[in-house]
């Protein structure tokens, strides 16, 4: 290797040596720090987690720390606390049950009376030919009604081809009646 | 024979003078020579041979080619005289109209043993992506070899247009550098010579000891990472 060139690779090499000793310092400078507050209280750990002094390794240790200090505070409330189950749901109903309950309160009438409105709904039934029909009146008595074609009726429920269809009378109520299509 | 070799680009601000600086710390001893508007390499003290230029291209163009063309006489003189390895930093809106004087003047050196070689700079912006191409086209006939350098200061160029405008050129990267506040003064104010000087007591006085640390540990590596990025090119001009 010619001399100018051996020099470079000197020179390159020096800047690669000089760079690696200021990291080092720097690492043992953090693993101090790092030492330092291992032995300090959680609260003190975690105002010091951006502490500039910790490199990145060291401040994910410190971190692992206080996630692991938390997880025993977890175990504590659960063995020593009986009543962590209930303050848990009382939690869960602040937050979020609530919102649940009271979205269940709005919603769960509005099916009920859509489902009764559908039920309390008759189908509309065009008479095709001339009948007569025997109706019940609201009052108990009966009446001869006779149809023709074209005439609509109200249908309440079917059973194949019979039907109950009904007509309002006014101040008096639905009549009803049975009736047979073909 | 001596080899002589040129940092250029035509737009500013892509870190000419950072790569001569590096060259400058990888060659030992090696003279540098200054074309630009304002002297800066100071902290290389006798070792450089400073040029003044004006300073914008229209009071360059101002006098007309023969006049601006005369401002380099006193440059090409220190280039011939030179006997060994030389650095020549050539500042911004200077390097087009230099290397087309070189390519006039580079074969009767050429005569006399002198090599050329450009090493073009170049950043991910549209102003120093369009003047590379445009330089090493200029340089190709007569300089022996031929370097770019990709300071990712703005961000890496497209690697299909690198490709494009670099066939026949050795390419190095530069990645964007980040500091800790505070050690860009150092920088400015010393270049690259005088990182390995800094009192790391008076470091620690002044920015506290973990700052301090920081401070060195990043301009270290400035320094390594810009010798890297110039290596192919001080390999050729010390070979």
């Amino acid at each position: 290797m010619r001399a100018p060139l051996a020099r470079l690779n000197a020179r390159i090499a020096g800047g690669k040596t000089r760079l690696q000793d200021a990291e080092n310092e720097i690492k043992r400078i953090s693993e101090r720090r790092l030492a330092e507050l291992m032995k300090r209280s959680e609260r003190v750990r975690f105002e010091q987690l951006d502490d500039p002094d910790l490199t990145k390794p060291d401040r994910a240790k410190l971190r692992r720390s206080i996630a692991a200090g938390l997880r025993h505070g977890k175990l504590e409330i659960l063995v020593f606390r009986g009543h962590f189950r209930w303050r848990r749901v009382l939690h869960w109903l602040r937050y979020r049950g609530l919102t649940t309950v009271v979205a269940a309160a709005i919603v769960v009438p509005i099916i009920l009376l859509m489902v009764i409105a559908r039920s309390n709904t008759g189908q509309v039934f065009v008479v095709p030919n001339a009948v007569t029909l025997d109706w019940k009146l609201p009052s108990g008595a009966k009446e001869k009604t006779s149809l023709h074609v074209g005439d609509r009726l109200v249908v309440i429920s079917s059973s194949g081809t019979s039907h109950v269809v009904r007509r309002w009378i006014k101040n008096q109520g639905y009549a009803t009646s049975q009736f047979a299509s073909d | 024979m001596s080899r002589i070799l040129l940092i250029a680009q035509e737009k500013g601000g892509v870190g000419k003078t950072v790569f001569a600086r590096a060259l400058a710390e990888a060659v030992e001893g090696a003279p540098v020579i200054e074309i630009d508007a304002s002297h800066r390499m100071r902290e290389l003290g006798d070792r450089v041979q400073f040029f003044k230029m004006r300073a914008d291209r229209e009071a360059i163009e101002k006098t007309g080619g023969k006049a601006s063309r005369a401002e380099f006489d006193a440059v090409l003189s220190a280039i011939e005289k030179a006997s060994i390895a030389t650095i020549v930093d050539v500042g911004a809106n200077t390097s087009v109209t230099f290397l087309k004087v070189l390519s006039d003047v580079a074969p009767l050196l050429a005569g006399e043993g002198v090599e050329f070689g450009v090493c073009v700079v170049v950043t991910n912006e549209p102003g120093a992506l369009a003047e590379a191409p445009n330089l090493l086209a200029l340089a190709k006939p007569w300089a022996k070899a031929l370097f770019l350098i990709e300071n990712r200061l703005h961000g890496a160029v497209t690697p299909s247009l690198l490709k494009k405008i670099t066939d026949g050129v050795e390419v190095s990267s530069f990645d964007q550098q980040s500091l800790e506040e505070g050690a860009d003064q150092y920088l400015q104010a010393g270049g690259l010579s005088n990182i390995a000087k800094l009192d790391p007591a008076k470091l620690r006085e002044k920015h506290g000891i973990g700052s301090a640390l920081r401070i060195r540990k990043d301009l270290e590596r400035f320094r390594l990472e810009a010798m890297l990025a110039v290596r192919p090119a001080a390999q050729w001009l010390i070979a």
